[in-house]
């Protein structure tokens, strides 16, 4: 019932809204705000911004415009060698007019995913946590799939920069369902989105699925393995939950192994959360050792031998096992929540070829 | 030795117009543009109200009309009218009134003839008609001076008076009225006059209940227990308890708000505190009696002293020369009636021994983080240093009238502080730089205040821990980049005030700076922008090769530039709570928890800024060309 008021006092205030002349920010200098109109336009203006230029990929490319910026600027100076990261990140200011550490950011962690950026340097490391070198240390330049899959001039619709100096692409005319495969998450205001990462070859069959009006199904696959529960996955929208557990092995009769971690976790937090639950007296472990190399590993040695029910306790109180909530939402002017299947953006990927 | 010359001929005696445009402040105060309650184009409002209510009060008239349109004002009221031979002195004869003898008059603020004339020498046009008996008499004036003094002429309105006025440009430069003021303003009149009804630009104002109404309305969210009012000659008063910091109160003198309090408020804090204490016999703290109180005081006063030019804050230690002590007057009529009510309503009695034990338990809470806070103050009171302080404060004992002028800026990270440092007047003009964004304080104790370092250091910047007496600064203005960033820190901060020191809102303390989104210039003019409106006005003039730059930081802007901006010609948001804004629920709401109702509403309400941005890359003049021919075709 209530959700119904709301909508109409919406619909007036909407309504309202459109007397005023577009585009001239809240503060405007005509005069006599009130408190509640403050917190009106200004939140709007915040949320709006954010929703639509910050933390949402977008519908046609699954890219946040940061993502899309470096992209562009990484091609702009592509001439087959490496790029120092500083420089990338000094020229995707010309499109980006926001700090340096939040480009940096970004890129780091596009790099990390191994997809788009062929990376030189220590770019961190996803098992456990571990940061990247500074920007003036690593190196980076576009992939092969990135070149081949990601960037058509003739394709592109371009827009003027921020200062009117450059020319940038509103989208970028990707040919793959690029969201889908890296994942991403983003903290808007009043929503947040939260794509799990899928299996490059599932995609494609998935892809090929769609063009030719099959059905399909598709689950998501994590890059750090271990062991998840999709039965819940409704598709990637919101609502759906998947639990992911991390896989632990015996490795003797007191000592527990735990080898693929769960998604959204890394060695040092998996840890800490069992250092936690160790203090307070939910599990018992003696000791415990990040014998992470290429794999993850974990050695959790303790004083007794291992009973049947040690494992559901080192689920039910450590992050071993997680339960995430996917909430697919893409911005298209208006942020859609949507589900893995879009039927759209195959479609779309012809016109972009 | 300079010979400065000074014989008879420099003794002038000044035109009693003259005067009062030399001199405005002696008259009303502040001239001010209207963007705050007490500037002088509220004064002239005022001036000629208060003669419309001293003939209601006298029995005469129980309906006003105010009509404003842009700057011109009309009042009309249905008394009985000036005597028609005399409309002229009245309002530009100074010192010349009917009010000197009259007892009932004792007891009004105005009292020293010179009102209207003051709003007459100040207006650019000033007409008064009065009405009596079927016989009308009209005079225009044009700053003082007479211009049109007409014959009487038989008419078929009621008796009364009308004054129709538009306050003179030079003086009030830039001045807009704005209705929130005015609104208040009438309110007053309402509360304190029960009965009388003023209709304003069609709307009607009126109040049966007085005080009580005055109470409910400017409350936001529920009393604790029903609002006590109680009367005695000379003095009426309601109170409640509401959930909320810090202590809430309206109080008037012979129907003049007096904003800033004085002894009849003092009073009244001592005598609550005490009649309560003694009613349930226990030692409590004061400030334990008090937190969350709400309450609203007005009293009648023969011959009242104030201790301002604009009368906020009375002064007067007796309710008449050479009579009883405010201090006694107000203590028994609250120990009489007060503690009669409580007698005979146990029930609100409990409800509220229940808040003041509650205030006691929170205060004690917070004293072990007062332990660190006083560490902190100690560090603070050597060196805040966020803060870059002025020379003058609000609260210093000095007289000086550059005090209102106090104004604290809050900047946004370094982007502005550097520069607003650098083009200050280092007399009354202090900043705060705050580190990236300041924390949500919605749904938080007032514990935070206390372990969060900046509010911390905000509070003793603003020394308003012990409420708003010590109040350094008269304005406290958010200045942040008009970038959406910008907007949210606005918001944070605001909610950090209306959270934590609702009063510093509530007294038109806190403002947002305005600044240029634009600039355009060429080689020889240079326009600052603060709308598209202004851009695209300023583009016509200036001519298709201007060079537009947008500001989206204050950091963009260099300190030379800055100093247009916070000096004579500073543009403030005053933030106001409206009657309507049911402010913890509107916090609940941006600042709360997320809602799928939130989401709705932003989801519903999107802006997208592109339409400016594309316009803009476009090429603006001619886009602003085709705007205006379409504006000129509609019309």
């Amino acid at each position: 019932m209530s959700d119904e008021n709301e909508d109409i006092q919406n619909e007036q205030e909407g309504g309202e809204e459109q007397a005023s002349p577009k585009g001239i920010p809240a503060s405007g200098a005509s005069g006599t705000f009130s408190v509640s109109g403050m917190y009106r336009d200004w939140f709007l203006d915040y949320a709006s911004y954010v929703i639509l230029e910050r933390a949402v990929p977008a519908l046609y490319d699954g890219l946040k415009p940061v993502q899309r910026r470096i992209l562009h600027s990484m091609k702009d100076l592509d001439d087959g060698r490496y790029n120092k990261v500083a420089n990338i990140i000094g020229h995707t200011m010309q499109y980006h007019p926001h700090g340096d550490a939040s480009i940096g950011d970004a890129l780091v962690q596009l790099g990390q995913k191994d997809l788009l950026i062929d990376c030189q340097g220590n770019w961190g490391n996803t098992l456990t946590g571990d940061s990247a070198a500074a920007p003036r240390y690593i190196e980076a330049r576009l992939s092969k799939f990135a070149h081949d899959v990601v960037f058509n001039p003739k394709t592109t619709e371009w827009q003027l920069s921020y200062d009117g100096r450059n020319k940038e692409p509103v989208f970028l005319p990707v040919k793959f369902p690029l969201l889908l495969a890296q994942g991403g998450e983003g903290i808007a205001v009043g929503l947040s989105c939260k794509v799990l990462p899928h299996n490059f070859n599932e995609l494609i069959d998935a892809s090929i699925a769609v063009l030719r009006k099959r059905s399909f199904e598709l689950v998501p696959d994590f890059p750090t393995g271990g062991l998840a529960d999709v039965s819940n996955y409704n598709d990637g929208e919101r609502g759906g939950r998947v639990r992911c557990r991390a896989r632990i092995r015996k490795e003797d009769n007191k000592t527990l192994v735990i080898h693929e971690i769960p998604f959204g976790t890394t060695t040092s937090s998996l840890i800490e959360s069992i250092i936690k639950a160790n203090d307070k007296g939910k599990i018992k472990v003696r000791h415990i050792e990040d014998n992470t190399a290429e794999n993850a590993e974990i050695l959790a040695p303790r004083g007794r031998c291992i009973a049947p029910t040690t494992l559901s306790t080192f689920y039910a109180f450590t992050d071993c096992e997680m339960s995430i909530a996917p909430n697919a939402v893409c911005t298209n002017d208006k942020p859609r929540f949507v589900g893995v299947k879009l039927p759209k953006a195959a479609p779309r990927t012809r016109y972009v070829c | 030795m300079s010979e400065a010359a000074y014989s008879e001929d420099h003794i002038r005696s000044l035109d009693w117009k003259e005067h009062i445009r030399l001199r405005p402040g002696m008259y009303i105060g502040k001239l001010g543009d209207g963007s705050s309650y007490d500037d002088g184009v509220y004064i002239l409002l005022k001036e000629v109200l208060d003669n419309c209510i001293d003939e209601f009060v006298m029995g005469h008239g129980r309906k006003v009309e105010v009509n404003i349109n842009g700057p011109r004002v009309e009042i009309r009221d249905f008394g009985r009218g000036v005597p028609l031979g005399k409309v002229v002195d009245v309002v530009s004869k100074i010192n010349t009134g009917a009010k000197y003898d009259s007892k009932a008059f004792k007891k009004s603020v105005g009292l020293n003839g010179v009102g209207t004339k003051a709003v007459n020498a100040l207006s650019t046009y000033f007409r008064i008609e009065s009405y009596r008996e079927g016989q009308m008499k009209r005079a225009e004036f044009d700053r003082g001076t007479l211009r049109k003094d007409e014959k009487l002429e038989p008419t078929t309105e009621a008796n009364g008076t009308r004054v129709v006025f538009e306050p003179d440009e030079q003086m009030f430069r830039n001045f807009q009225y704005r209705d929130q003021h005015i609104e208040r303003l009438l309110w007053n009149y309402c509360y304190l006059n029960t009965g009388l009804a003023i209709v304003f630009n069609g709307q009607r104002y009126q109040s049966k209940n007085g005080l009580l109404d005055l109470l409910e309305t400017k409350m936001d969210g529920e009393p604790l227990y029903p609002i006590i009012h109680l009367k005695g000659e000379d003095i009426e008063v309601a109170l409640t308890h509401a959930n909320h910091y810090g202590e809430e109160y309206y109080s008037f003198v012979n129907g003049q708000h007096t904003t800033q309090g004085g002894t009849h408020q003092g009073a009244f804090r001592e005598a609550v505190a005490k009649t309560i204490k003694d009613f349930f016999k226990k030692d409590w703290e004061a400030g334990d009696v008090r937190t969350g109180i709400v309450a609203a005081v007005s009293v009648k006063v023969i011959e009242p002293v104030f201790e301002s030019q604009t009368k906020t804050k009375l002064g007067s230690l007796e309710v008449e020369p050479g009579g009883q002590s405010m201090r006694s007057f107000v203590g028994d009529f609250m120990s009489r009636e007060l503690d009669n009510f409580l007698h005979k309503n146990p029930q609100v009695a409990e409800v509220l021994q229940g808040r003041i034990l509650q205030n006691e338990r929170e205060r004690k809470e917070l004293s072990g983080i007062r332990k660190l806070a006083r560490e902190r103050a100690k560090k603070a009171s050597l060196h805040n240093r966020k803060l870059r302080d002025c020379r003058l404060h609000l609260n210093d004992p000095k007289k000086d009238d550059r005090k209102l002028g106090t104004t604290l800026f809050i900047t946004e990270g370094d982007s502005a502080s550097g520069s607003i440092t650098k083009s200050r007047d280092v007399n009354t003009q202090a900043v705060f730089s705050l580190k990236g964004k300041p924390l949500n304080c919605y749904g938080l104790t007032k514990k935070v205040v206390y372990e969060n370092e900046e509010f911390n250091l905000i509070q003793a910047a603003l020394n308003i821990e012990d409420g708003m007496d010590g109040l350094r600064y008269n304005k406290i203005v958010i200045a942040t980049d008009a970038d959406v960033d910008g907007m949210h820190i606005r918001l944070l901060l605001m909610t950090f005030f209306l959270q934590f020191f609702p009063d510093l809102v509530k007294n038109d303390h806190l403002y947002i700076l305005q600044t240029p989104l634009f600039r355009v210039r060429n080689k020889k003019e240079t326009i600052y922008c603060y709308s598209d409106e202004e851009r695209q006005r300023a583009l016509i003039k200036l001519g298709k090769s201007a060079e537009i730059t947008r500001f989206k930081g204050l950091g963009e802007i260099s300190p030379d530039e800055f100093k247009h901006f916070i000096g004579e010609d500073i543009r403030l948001e005053p933030v106001m709570i409206t009657r309507e804004a049911a402010v913890q629920e509107l916090l609940g709401f941006y600042m709360g928890k997320n809602t799928p109702q939130r989401q709705e509403f932003i989801i519903g309400n999107l802006k997208v800024e592109k339409d400016l941005v594309a316009e803009m890359k476009v090429d603006p003049v001619k886009v602003i060309a085709a705007k205006l021919d379409e504006v000129e075709e509609e019309a």
